[in-house]
């Protein structure tokens, strides 16, 4: 317990000197991460927050919690942006050891494996929003329309405390992608039974489910928040988060397994530098494992784009990597 | 769950639990008709306010159907006419016994897993320590759909990474600083209600 | 183009068949292009366009001299790109798109590329494809249609005789009859569960209640297994025929066909395929002038194997998670949306057709007299034919991995094959004579299923394999009850500790223990055939746990906490190629001088051993040097 007090202080010591602009928020969550033994999501450390800061907004959390991660002082892991873990980010491992985590099959700490925490692709249209321009309205033909979407947003938004105004760009955006949706659910009779074919063609236009996307679907069809995470977490071929350009699977089937698959997701992890299911940081690649793509007597297989290849070696791999860019 | 007033018009049935006749209505479960003459089955994910589950697995009974014999859940387990059912035939006592032991890795708290453990004389169990405390029964996430309509919490992931959480969060604010109902439901007694506090306990040992 | 399509009796789908087939017969050329998933990955499609260049270059203009077919999964996929030539009837193996040129200009004359043929053991080529081993012993109903109908091509499948059965079951019988004819033939469940089809049927005609559903289960979850991916996509209209004329018999007009999304090339061929039957007017109104109405509707499914469950299949069709239910209610008189509903396999509706037009006594002729007719199987893993296989029941385990598969890869020998994906078991050499069907794997322990079959050689460590298939399982459960997915927990830890060295004596007895608690007390069929995998293991390799747990070795040399990589100072000559390739610069060595590999550093990956040059030889793995806790970080257990 002593030496344990001795590196927290040892640790804010380190902060102080390297010139890092310490508030006391920002020290507040570093705190509680030190002296937590495990990682914690966004939802503990606000309760936690709570006791030693009763006003402290959710949106406060999440902004200091994007900003520590950006200075590299903590690490996240897992799915979704409000289910993600965070924890200080140790220099020596540099990895997330969570007990079902993936990475204890494919390699050790010694390892150059790295996760990859590039910053969104998409704007989180849900923090940044403000009043709409009435003046924009001309490009909109349904007043009413951006009357609801707004009063929309702002329940959505009604918890957080200081909302603030950005570029109707950013909103705009937001229309664009809310018809696209509207067409793919015409195509589906907004039926709330199609909700997962509706999840798939959204999945197939965007490569993710942007949270405002999820939100507006729920409005729609009125549909329980709860039921649409709980589907789109239950399966596995729906992404939350924004993929990379180019997708590598590697198949893990029991074929494939019994002729060395493992040893081949190894070697890809090596190149990458990103377990399976994470996404290299400049966002060319995503890595991910599917159990079976029906190729077996090319086992292992790995499909890199759209091509199949049959067991790359490490140098193999590297020149096929460089040619994607 | 059932509508008192429609009682009296639907048909009765009757069957036998461990060698005692009972008369209920048609479509009510084993259960409840050994409720009815104060046969004790354990259950942790059962409650009358929501629908039956059958996470839990400790209902489990052994029946008797045209010579065959099943290991059914009687939390929803229709009872039929002249239907045989054991509560504690070896069969099930071997189940129940392995599954004490498994939930005493899980939640050793529970009065009702207590009780079984004691009975079967188990003191320590020989699996790995699980301490997640929340078994996932459902109770909190069924109740709050179907009893209040909220539907603030939810089920994420699969298998072995399932969770319950609130969705989203902020609905936390918006109704179970009000309501805070599924407290006394839960058998664990970890969310919601400790859901903050007993993990901000763990956290600052 | 003709305004209307529509054909409406069974003597207009003869006589489109007979023109079509004079048509086809009229062809100087017919190239049939294997365009299943395998041959695909080894880019199928490059033959195509290759085919189409030099009709090009040889200036055939008239339409239909050339025809080229892109078929569904020939089944040879060790061999692929498959090109068989008509009328000839000539097959090519591995063909490349350079080889294209060569075998047109040879097929316009009429000669053979004798080079692409296959060659059996004495080196004699063998010419027609039924002739080759693979095929010779095999009983194909099923994947010879394959061979001449084009998979996007509704006409290649009429020409063969297509929708005749359903026409003559919408016109000449009626629906006790059809029920009736399939409960003759003895035609049970492929997809795993071998329930006779016939008997649900005629449960679900009884039920009472409307509207009635019919389901295709097309999810296919089982790694490893793609044998349903090979009809569907393939022959599509099988299916949909087997499938009209399923809900004829139970009287349903509005079925569904559940896809996993992970197969798009499926999904596409089946969209065109009823867009196809659609503009006949084979699906819809009146099919066929007689009065029977029906619509499909394709549902993916998003990546859960537990979701191939039949309750569970219902529950994801409605819009929900697909966690199995309850099911104390049979789903053929309360499924899909409370109504009556049959849900059947891709095969089983597939041999429907076949069953309606050839008799049920031609199909009992077939297979045992409990599991008549054929089963396809794909026969994967460490045998030197890999491939979909199609083989009558009864056949003995030995024949197909040896005859028909040609026996291991690489002069290794055989250790186990395991049979019936995650819900099967593994059965050693002494067993290998059991006859395949539904019954006689069960009393081994094992499984049948859905048919994959994966050959293991004496590299696979069935611990390892036991582990594999278990973290499968516990990343598909539903998570909803407790004995599952606590079980499975509790399962894995136990294992993860066998495999690093750590087991105890107790964890034999509690890795039964937990297995009698899954198969009793799970809620659904995932659970309860979880434990058949360590059953199997356990019974028939228990020699290899003791070896983990007593002397912290594995046999099978696959653990890596048990191996380590040693290099023979006596045989490594100092070339450092394995120095360039290790990720972890764990190989320390002088020039020209033996390396040495640091074991504390070293992860096991194997490109060592990869890259070390043949005449050397010097990177071996051993077992039984590595002390507890040494290797790769500790874990936390």
């Amino acid at each position: 317990m002593e030496s344990n007090k001795r590196n927290i202080e040892a640790y804010k010591q380190k902060i102080k000197e390297s010139g890092f602009r310490i508030t006391g928020t920002r020290m507040l969550i570093l705190d509680i991460l030190l002296k937590s033994s495990k990682a914690l999501n966004a939802d503990e450390l606000f309760f936690l927050a709570r006791k030693k800061q009763p006003g402290i907004g959710l949106a406060t959390i999440y902004r200091t919690l994007k900003l520590l991660e950006k200075e590299g002082l903590i690490i996240r892991a897992g799915y979704g942006d409000d289910r993600a873990k965070y924890t200080i980010k140790d220099n020596r491992n540099g990895i997330l050891k969570d007990s079902t985590s993936k990475s204890e099959q494919y390699g050790s700490d010694k390892n150059k494996i790295k996760i990859g925490t590039g910053d969104r692709l998409k704007t989180n249209i849900y923090r940044k929003s403000g009043t709409i321009n009435k003046s924009t309205s001309d490009n909109f033909e349904d007043i009413k329309r951006i009357d609801t979407i707004q009063n929309q947003l702002t329940e959505w938004l009604g918890d957080l405390n200081k909302i603030k105004r950005e570029k109707e760009s950013v909103l705009e955006e937001a229309m664009e992608d809310f018809g696209k949706v509207d067409k793919i659910m015409d195509r589906h009779n907004h039926e709330k039974g199609n909700l997962i074919q509706i999840l798939l063609d959204i999945q197939n236009e965007y490569n993710w489910l942007p949270r405002h996307i999820l939100l507006y679907i729920g409005k729609k069809l009125d549909i329980p928040l709860t039921n649409i995470y709980g589907i789109t977490t239950f399966y596995k071929y729906f992404n939350l988060e924004p993929q990379g350009k180019y997708s590598i699977v590697a198949c893990v089937g029991t074929a494939c397994h019994v002729r060395g698959a493992m040893n081949l997701l190894q070697r890809i992890t090596n190149v990458l530098g990103v377990k399976p299911g994470d996404t290299t940081g400049d966002f060319r690649f995503t890595l991910k494992t599917v159990n079976c793509l029906g190729c077996c007597a090319l086992g292992p297989v790995v499909m890199i784009g759209n091509k199949y290849y049959s067991n790359p070696s490490t140098g193999q791999l590297k020149k096929i990597l460089k040619q994607l860019s | 769950m059932n509508d008192k007033k429609e009682d009296t018009n639907r048909k009765k049935i009757s069957l036998t639990i461990d060698d005692k006749n009972v008369e209920i209505n048609d479509g009510d479960t084993i259960l409840q008709a050994a409720k009815k003459i104060g046969i004790h089955i354990p259950t942790l994910c059962y409650n009358e306010k929501v629908k039956p589950h059958g996470a839990c697995r400790l209902c489990l009974v052994e029946i008797e159907k045209k010579g065959r014999s099943k290991i059914v859940a009687s939390c929803a387990y229709p009872a039929e006419e002249g239907l045989v059912v054991k509560t504690e035939s070896p069969g099930v006592e071997k189940i129940r016994k392995n599954l004490v032991e498994l939930y005493l890795a899980l939640f050793p708290f529970n009065p009702e897993i207590k009780k079984l453990a004691k009975k079967y004389k188990l003191t320590r169990s020989r699996f790995k320590k699980e301490n997640n405390y929340c078994i996932l029964c459902g109770l909190c996430v069924r109740y709050c759909r179907e009893v209040k309509g909220y539907n603030a919490v939810g089920f994420v992931g699969r298998g072995i990474d399932k969770k319950v959480i609130f969705i989203p969060e902020s609905s936390y604010f918006k109704y179970c600083e009000k309501c805070m109902e599924c407290m006394d439901i839960c058998p664990t007694g970890v969310f919601p209600s400790n859901y903050g506090m007993e993990r901000i306990q763990q956290i600052s040992d | 183009m003709t305004v209307n399509n529509k054909i409406n009796s069974l003597q207009d789908l003869q006589k489109k068949a007979k023109r079509l087939q004079e048509q086809s017969d009229n062809a100087d050329l017919i190239f049939s292009i294997c365009s299943g998933p395998g041959c695909k990955a080894y880019n199928s499609e490059d033959l195509y366009s290759a085919i189409l260049e030099e009709i090009k270059k040889n200036n055939i203009k008239e339409k239909d001299r050339i025809i080229i077919r892109r078929t569904g999964c020939h089944g040879y996929c060790e061999m692929g790109p498959i090109v068989i030539v008509y009328p000839k009837d000539i097959c090519y193996l591995k063909v490349k798109k350079e080889d294209i040129p060569e075998i047109f200009s040879k097929a316009l004359k009429g000669e053979v590329v004798e080079r692409l043929l296959y060659k059996d053991d004495k080196g004699n080529p063998i010419i027609k494809e039924s002739d080759i081993p693979f095929y010779k012993f095999q009983k194909r109903i099923l994947l010879n249609s394959h061979l001449k109908i084009d998979s996007k091509s509704i006409d290649d499948y009429i020409m063969s005789g297509g929708y005749q059965s359903l026409a003559r079951a919408l016109g000449e019988m009626s629906p006790e009859e059809v029920i009736e004819e399939v409960k003759k033939s003895g035609l049970r469940g492929r997809g795993g569960g071998g329930f006779p089809t016939g008997v649900k049927w005629e449960t679900t005609r009884n039920a009472k209640s409307e509207p009635k559903y019919i389901i295709v289960n097309a999810d296919e979850g089982d790694p490893g297994a793609y044998m349903d991916r090979g009809i569907l996509e393939g022959n599509p209209h099988s299916v949909l025929e087997g499938l009209m004329i399923g809900a004829y018999a139970i009287g349903s007009n509005m079925g569904f066909v559940y896809v996993r999304q992970e197969y798009p090339i499926t999904v596409e061929n089946l969209n065109i395929a009823i867009d196809q039957a659609r503009e006949y007017g084979l699906i819809g109104k009146n099919i066929l002038g007689s009065g029977f109405d029906f619509d499909i509707k394709v549902h993916k499914g998003a990546g859960s194997y537990v979701s191939g469950e039949s309750s569970a299949l219902t529950t994801a069709i409605e819009g929900s998670v697909g966690e199995p239910r309850l099911k104390y209610i049979h789903t053929s008189v309360s499924g899909l949306l409370g109504k009556p509903t049959n849900l059947n396999n891709v095969e089983t509706f597939a041999n429907v057709p076949l069953i309606i037009r050839n008799g049920a006594d031609w199909f009992r002729s077939m297979g045992t007299k409990t599991s008549t007719g054929t089963k396809i199987f794909s026969l994967v893993g460490k045998v030197k034919n890999t491939g979909l296989v199609e083989v009558p029941m009864g056949i003995s385990l030995r024949d197909i991995i040896f005859k028909i598969g040609g026996g291991i890869k690489d002069g290794k020998k055989f250790k186990a094959v395991q049979t019936g994906g995650p819900s099967g078991g593994v059965i050693p050499e002494e067993l290998l004579d059991l006859p395949v069907d539904f019954d006689e794997l069960n009393k081994a322990g094992s499984m049948m299923g859905s048919g994959g079959m994966v050959v293991m050689d004496e590299s696979s460590c069935m611990v390892n394999v036991a582990h594999y298939f278990l973290k499968f399982l516990a990343d598909e459960s539903c998570g909803k009850c407790v004995p599952c997915r606590e079980g499975l927990r509790q399962m894995l830890y136990i294992y993860e500790r066998i495999m690093v060295g750590k087991g105890r004596e107790e964890d034999l007895v509690l890795l039964e223990d937990l297995s009698m608690l899954l198969k009793e007390a799970s809620l659904c069929a995932l659970g309860t055939t979880a434990p058949n995998i360590v059953l199997t293991t356990l019974k028939y390799f228990k020699e290899e746990y003791e070896a983990h747990i007593y002397y912290s070795m594995c046999p099978a040399k696959m653990c890596s906490q048990l191996i380590t990589y040693v290099i023979d100072k006596n045989k490594c000559a100092g070339c450092g190629s394995c120095v360039k390739i290790c990720p972890v610069d764990a190989i320390k060595g002088e020039s020209k001088k033996p390396h040495v590999i640091d074991t504390e550093i070293c992860i096991k990956c194997g490109s060592c051993i990869e890259v070390c040059p043949e005449k050397y030889s010097a990177i071996e793995k051993k077992t039984g040097l590595v002390k507890e806790g040494a290797g790769q970080g500790e874990k936390e257990l």
